[in-house]
């Protein structure tokens, strides 16, 4: 589904959201990430960070101008389409969402199940995913004997069943104490320079400016500034 | 394939393990809504039989005709017949084809009489209701046609059959009415324990939205919950009428109106309530599932 040669992975172009009648999601934005790039979304909260990461998720449905994904505008993607289009990215939940009741490479396994994997792949995949995110020695843990760090790395390590080009995380780092969460940026990181997609939406901002990346700006719905660009973006 | 299935069929034995205490009350209350539903339908069933093996089929009337009336006068009487409000069907019934019926019935098929047929050609009347106003008026205007029998030329169990149709009357409204509002209560609770089962699974359902499972796979395990709530109270249900009816033979021995009924069919009443059960069970936790397993 995802595959650009020569074309934006992700293009906005003058996006407006509007949660019900006076809150504005988004006003008018309108940004590009190539493939391959690490883009940290930031902003206090209710500046739009994660309605980004929300649409091209679809968890945002309704918005006006044009939010395209790998050229495909989004709103063309019906609620049948929704499933397929989750299995192109990774998703990061800000509370790990990981289940209490099962061992951590049963989460893993439980998510790789439920797309469709066998018992085999998920042999096979599991370990694999698990020393990737470098919690392999805590597989027969349960969440709640992992740290904050281990359990973020498991639910990154879910994100990757479905080897994704593009991985979106909603304030990875927001549980976390700074040593953890500059652990998680480094895993981050390095899945990008494995060719990954990440967009991060975050108000860490000391962990941020230290990776050195790409980094958006929003405020209430805007964007005021993007470093690919400088400072001509501010409104 | 066989890996897909198994994980639907384990995911969904957990989602049947997750609630039983509301499970038990889905079940409880389709068995004993199905179990009155059949039961009454199996009474209605058992007394109309009754009532058509004991006496002149439940709405007709027989109405003899004078001896030496002829064919023509006949086919008049018959038509006039029809033209009287209150009568659905007239079909005549010549003495040649009832006689030997009769015969056959006494059990004298060999008996000959030498002096010919000794009854009458007769019509057979169906009524379109059975109100005693009705009987009255069309008996009377049927005494009235110069080719009826003067001498108890209309003959019909007023009163008996009154009650039964009374009786089945009955049994239809009260089973109508019982049967409805515990048939929609058996869906509210299956609805509300798939919605319940749906709040406990909250997180399994999100990490599956999160990886992209399909709509199918996360809605599979409840509505498998939902058929076997369904299909299990089907069962008791069918189970419990069966040891009704046995309990009622032995108990009612004087009145044998389920006599007249073949024996009870056990395994076909049972998968038929299953059946029954699964499938309402099925649709009840569709309508169920349609809001919150919504892609969020």
């Amino acid at each position: 589904m995802i595959d650009t040669p020569n074309s934006p992975l992700i293009q906005f172009d003058n996006v407006e959201v509007r949660y019900g009648k006076i809150v504005y999601g988004l006003r008018g934005v309108s940004l590009c990430v190539e493939p391959g790039e690490f883009v940290f979304f930031v902003g206090k909260t209710g500046a739009g960070k994660s309605t980004v990461l929300k649409l091209l998720t679809r968890e945002v449905r309704d918005y006006t101008g044009s939010v395209k994904l790998a050229g495909k505008e989004m709103n063309t993607y019906k609620d049948r389409h929704i499933s397929r289009l989750r299995r192109t990215m990774g998703i990061v939940p800000q509370d790990f969402a990981l289940l209490p009741r099962k061992r951590v490479w049963e989460n893993l396994a439980y998510a790789m199940r439920a797309v469709g994997h066998s018992r085999k792949e998920v042999r096979n995949r599991v370990p694999e995913i698990l020393q990737q995110v470098k919690v392999g020695h805590r597989a027969d843990a349960y969440p709640n004997e992992l740290s904050g760090g281990e359990q973020q790395r498991v639910a990154i390590g879910r994100a990757l069943i479905n080897r994704p080009p593009l991985l979106l995380a909603d304030e990875p780092t927001g549980n976390l104490d700074p040593e953890h969460s500059w652990e998680i940026m480094e895993l981050l990181s390095e899945l990008n320079q494995a060719g990954t997609t990440v967009l991060v939406a975050s108000h860490d901002m000391m962990v941020i400016h230290r990776m050195g990346k790409r980094i958006i700006t929003l405020d209430q719905g805007r964007v005021t500034n993007d470093s690919a660009i400088g400072e001509a973006v501010l409104v | 394939m066989f890996d897909k299935f198994e994980f639907l069929l384990g995911e969904s034995i957990r989602v049947f393990r997750r609630n039983s205490s509301m499970s038990f009350a889905a079940i409880s209350t389709v068995a004993i809504s199905m179990f009155l539903l059949g039961g009454i339908l199996y009474a209605y069933l058992a007394i109309s039989n009754y009532a058509q093996k004991q006496f002149p089929t439940q709405f007709t009337m027989e109405v003899f005709i004078k001896s030496g009336t002829g064919t023509p006068e006949i086919r008049r009487t018959a038509q006039q017949m029809r033209e009287i409000p209150g009568v659905s069907k007239v079909v005549l019934i010549p003495k040649e084809r009832a006689y030997p019926k009769l015969l056959k019935e006494m059990n004298m098929p060999e008996f000959r009489e030498e002096e010919g047929i000794p009854i009458q050609d007769k019509f057979q009347v169906t009524l379109s209701d059975l109100s005693e106003e009705t009987s009255a008026v069309v008996s009377s205007q049927m005494q009235q046609l110069p080719t009826v029998d003067s001498d108890n030329g209309i003959k019909y169990l007023e009163s008996e059959q009154r009650f039964i149709d009374q009786l089945l009357r009955l049994l239809r409204v009260l089973g109508g009415i019982v049967g409805f509002l515990l048939f929609i209560t058996a869906g509210v609770l299956i609805h509300n324990a798939i919605r319940l089962t749906i709040v406990s699974r909250r997180l399994e359902i999100r990490v599956m939205q999160l990886v992209g499972a399909s709509r199918f796979t996360i809605q599979v395990p409840f509505l498998f919950e939902g058929s076997v709530q369904g299909a299990i109270g089907g069962v008791f249900s069918g189970l419990l009428l069966y040891m009704t009816y046995n309990l009622l033979g032995q108990a009612i021995t004087g009145f044998d109106v389920f006599g007249t009924m073949p024996d009870f069919p056990v395994w076909p009443v049972v998968g038929l309530m299953t059946g029954v059960g699964a499938l309402y069970g099925f649709i009840s936790s569709l309508v169920a599932l349609s809001a919150p397993l919504r892609y969020r």
